[in-house]
């Protein structure tokens, strides 16, 4: 199934001017986390929700780079934020119900 | 929101300067600009960037001195200043530091919100965050050090209870059982990782903290959320009101984070100016408005909304409040001046009393002044009281 990553709701941030500083308030001992230059506009793309080819798309027109490169880029970069608890997997979208 | 072009510098010639004396005006100066960027309304007087390296790291570490590391950044990446790459990587990691701090600190007011909460202790987040998210361009532009919490004086006991219970330690004890809750600002507690709590009372310490109509404060409020949360803060006329009286009784000299914080809540139109106005003048502090307004003017060349300008321009403070302020600013602020004249603003002979005889014998308690200077102090409390 293909997930969809946004930020996590419980987390508190703020964007400098050379990225971002993301602090999860999920876990009381948690040290804030610095998101670097692209890792900011990646922070700031996931405020809705996308999958890493919606990302890797957007962000593609910004870096001219192509999205295949991108998506490989990004994808160890959103199993890090899992892992750091400042980002979260959507639940799935229920299916269209059938045409009766 | 279109920034202000202020700040823009041109391609004068200049004389090197000769002496440190020179070069301190400089470096003030400078701090001027950092500390109007971005402010509407604002335009300082003319000032260059830092002429070289040297001078540059002095200002960005003024700037992370009095937490203004956001402006400055923002003044950089403008390109109105263009910052050596030294001062520049020193400038954007002290700005993470102090940014990385604000978070923590938002996580300990979301965990002392939730406690009081349970405890059904009312309380409204002053200054910092609220500032932070409530009135300046973006949250990243404000920095703070400290959690500030207005809780009524009946309910101080058991906030400070909640407080120690997370690990805060109170800074100074209690002057003597009770005084907390009738006549105190209120208690500072320090925790282990350097950060700080306050549990205000009232706005000010000593008289002009003891005048304030402190349901007024509980009775205008404004939301605002962290991470979903919603918490309360006071509104925007008394958001300014308590940014006055912080940059003028808080410490002898304005810090320019205070003085962004009086241009950012400001009254705007007429209407807002008679609301906070009036609110200042039930309160007693329109001395400290008109010192507060008058010193933005000066330091941030800042051009208040019409009818706050006119009514500090022909306002006059009486003697009293003239010599009440002088115990708060300059060369003359003495804490125990300020307790002294608080015996003129405790409501009734019985209050004065009570206020002074807890100035006169407080009970002992480690780090408190000797003895002898503590029955001086209240003495002098003492005959303010039977003749103010």
């Amino acid at each position: 199934m293909t997930r969809r990553f946004r930020q996590e709701p419980a987390a508190v941030f703020r964007t400098l001017t050379d990225g971002v500083v993301v602090l999860s308030l999920i876990e009381p001992d948690d040290e804030p986390l610095f998101l670097a230059g692209p890792g900011g506009d990646l922070w700031a793309a996931l405020a809705t929700p996308h999958t890493l080819d919606e990302l890797a798309i957007e962000l593609s027109s910004r870096y001219g780079q192509p999205p295949e490169r991108i998506a490989a880029d990004i994808a160890p970069v959103l199993e890090d934020l899992l892992a750091a608890s400042i980002l979260v997997v959507e639940p799935a979208e229920p299916a269209e119900p059938a045409e009766p | 929101m279109t920034l202000p072009t202020a700040a823009i510098v041109g391609p004068l010639p200049r004389e090197e300067p000769t002496s440190i004396d020179e070069i301190e005006a400089e470096i003030e100066r400078c701090f001027h600009v950092v500390a109007a960027f971005g402010l509407p309304n604002c335009v300082p007087a003319y000032a260059r960037p830092p002429r070289d390296e040297q001078v540059w790291l002095r200002v960005v570490h003024e700037a992370e001195r009095q937490r203004m590391t956001g402006p400055l950044s923002q003044l950089v990446a403008s390109g109105r200043w263009t910052c050596p790459s030294v001062a520049g990587d020193e400038l954007r990691g002290s700005h993470r530091r102090a940014m990385a701090l604000t978070l923590m600190l938002e996580r300990d007011l979301l965990a002392i919100a939730a406690d009081f909460d349970a405890a059904g202790i009312g309380f409204r987040v002053l200054k910092g965050t609220a500032i932070a998210r409530l009135d300046e361009i973006d949250p990243a532009w404000r920095s703070f050090g400290d959690i500030d919490l207005l809780v009524r004086g009946e309910d101080l006991g058991r906030a400070s209870t909640l407080v120690e219970r997370r690990g805060g330690r109170r800074r100074y004890p209690e002057p003597r059982p009770g005084f907390d809750a009738r006549f105190s600002k209120g208690a500072s507690y320090v925790f282990d990782r350097n950060t700080e709590v306050d549990l205000h009372r009232t706005l000010a310490a000593g008289p002009f903290g003891l005048t304030m109509d402190l349901d007024d404060l509980f009775a205008h409020t404004e939301t605002f959320s962290v991470a979903g949360t919603p918490l309360l803060a006071l509104d925007r006329p008394s958001r300014f009101l308590h940014a006055c009286q912080h940059a003028i009784l808080g410490s002898p000299r304005p810090r320019a984070g205070a003085i962004r914080d009086i241009v950012r809540t400001a009254p705007v139109t007429a209407v807002d100016c008679r609301v906070a106005l009036g609110r200042a003048g039930r309160w007693q502090i329109e001395a400290v408005v008109a010192a507060a307004v008058q010193t933005s003017i000066e330091r941030v060349g800042w051009a208040p909304a019409a009818e706050l300008e006119h009514w500090v321009r022909w306002f006059r403070p009486s003697t009293r409040d003239q010599r009440w302020l002088d115990a708060y600013r300059g060369g003359h602020r003495s804490y125990a001046a300020q307790m002294i004249n608080g015996v003129e603003a405790v409501p009734g002979l019985r209050n004065k009393m009570a206020y002074a005889l807890a100035l006169a014998a407080p009970a002992a308690a480690p780090g408190r002044a000797p003895l002898p200077d503590r029955w001086t102090r209240g003495l002098r409390a003492v005959r303010r009281t039977l003749r103010p």
